[in-house]
């Protein structure tokens, strides 16, 4: 719970929910628990592309293949397989190649989610500033894209 | 995104090291990863048990083959006698299936430099030009293991005549996005033939457990537009699969 006390800096539910799950001993575990509330699971999507943009755009895409096996030998999870290429799939379809990833079931999308976004921006790796500023822009995200009677735009300035 | 920035980066500070103080390897690796220190116990403890008894394993052999070899050993093989005068490695004798497409040398033909001898290779040299009978990637009937080595080796070349090691990747994507859509009917996933032409290319990428038949259709599909995008004429395209057949033909098992 290393983030009590700060929670306020979500603007949404589902924010204060994911915000509380990185500060677990094991964060993706802790977001896998979130998958029964869709508003979060949105909000997954949009802070794994918010993360994954920040971390990669602009290097050398090896740099992914690297990363992957990394994380998945991190999690003791096979690294020489499909496990592997679909990591780097779901980071690559993030940053501009989405062809990729569109043979990726759907409940793997959600576990690579959840590892990459329990690694990526996992204090104190990541400062909690920082942190704030990658859901807040999530959200963003989802009131951008989402219908406009699911916004929070207007909750937010209340 | 500061800390793993600097991941990759303390990777390749630390393959530095291992490469210019060999005698330093086990301290850098006891401190190499807070990742892999954080695995249980147990799993290193089981995988050094494992190594023990394998290493055990390959020093001792089996009480059987000790006794087959005793027994070989009392009859001498004129065969093995001329193999040693000669200086040759033992050959084992290659197997054919009745009926498959093959990448051997079918029997009392001698190899001449920048021809096409094998039906695999024939084959190979058609799917290049567009006249494959199957165009999904694999041929209707069966084929052996020969004539996979061989696509698998000609693949290998014309991948490596195409790219240097270091292309970028955006280089290797957009020739693989070409030859994906060009062969749309075959279905080839994009990533995976990717990784196969990194592979070839000497980078070390998850291919672990590719499917044999998207194997097979990668090596002879990419091949055939890899070979359309470099333009390569007949005699070129027959010498590179002349010499994959050569090479396969040399890695035959001993």
């Amino acid at each position: 719970m290393g983030q009590t006390g700060t929670l306020d800096k979500a603007a949404t539910a589902a924010g204060r929910l994911i915000l509380e799950a990185m500060g677990e001993e094991r964060p993706a575990r802790s977001l896998s628990r979130l998958s029964d509330s869709p508003r979060s699971v949105r909000l997954l999507r949009e802070l794994f592309t918010v993360a994954v943009r920040r971390s990669f755009v602009g290097r050398d895409p090896r740099d992914i293949t690297r990363y992957a096996r990394d994380l998945l030998e991190y999690q003791a999870l096979p690294a020489e397989g499909e496990l592997a290429r679909e990591t780097e799939a779901m980071i690559r379809g993030a940053i501009g190649e989405p062809e990729l990833a569109h043979g990726v079931p759907e409940l793997r999308r959600f576990e690579l989610i959840c590892h990459v976004i329990g690694d990526l921006t996992r204090p104190p790796g990541v400062p909690a500033a920082e942190l704030f500023a990658l859901v807040d822009q999530a959200e963003k995200r989802v009131a951008r894209f989402d219908r406009p009677r699911n916004r929070v735009v207007g909750r937010r300035s209340m | 995104m500061s800390k793993n920035r600097r991941r990759p980066t303390r990777h390749a500070e630390i393959a530095e090291q291992v490469a210019d103080v060999p005698e330093a390897q086990p301290a850098v690796d006891a401190a190499r990863s807070r990742r892999r220190s954080a695995r249980p116990d147990d799993f290193t403890e089981q995988s050094a048990e494992q190594s023990a008894e394998q290493l055990a394993g390959a020093a001792e052999p089996q009480p059987a083959d000790a006794g087959r070899n005793r027994r070989r050993s009392a009859r001498p093989d004129p065969a093995a006698e001329q193999r040693a005068a000669t200086g040759d490695r033992p050959r084992a004798e290659p197997t054919r299936t009745v009926g498959a497409l093959s990448g051997q040398l079918p029997p009392g033909t001698t190899r001449q430099a920048g021809e096409i001898h094998t039906d695999a290779g024939r084959y190979l040299r058609q799917a290049a030009r567009d006249d494959a009978p199957a165009r999904y990637g694999t041929p209707a009937g069966d084929v052996d293991e020969s004539a996979r080595r061989v696509w698998e080796i000609a693949f290998g070349l014309v991948v490596r005549r195409r790219f240097e090691p270091d292309s970028p990747l955006a280089e290797i994507s957009r020739t693989v996005a070409l030859a994906v859509h060009e062969h749309a009917s075959a279905a080839l996933p994009m990533l995976d033939a990717e990784m196969l032409v990194r592979h070839a290319l000497g980078e070390i990428v998850p291919i672990g457990d590719i499917d044999g038949g998207i194997r097979l259709a990668v090596h002879l599909l990419l091949f055939a537009s890899i070979a359309d995008e470099l333009a390569l004429g007949e005699q070129e395209l027959d010498a590179i699969i002349a010499d994959a057949e050569e090479k396969a033909d040399a890695l035959v098992p001993a």
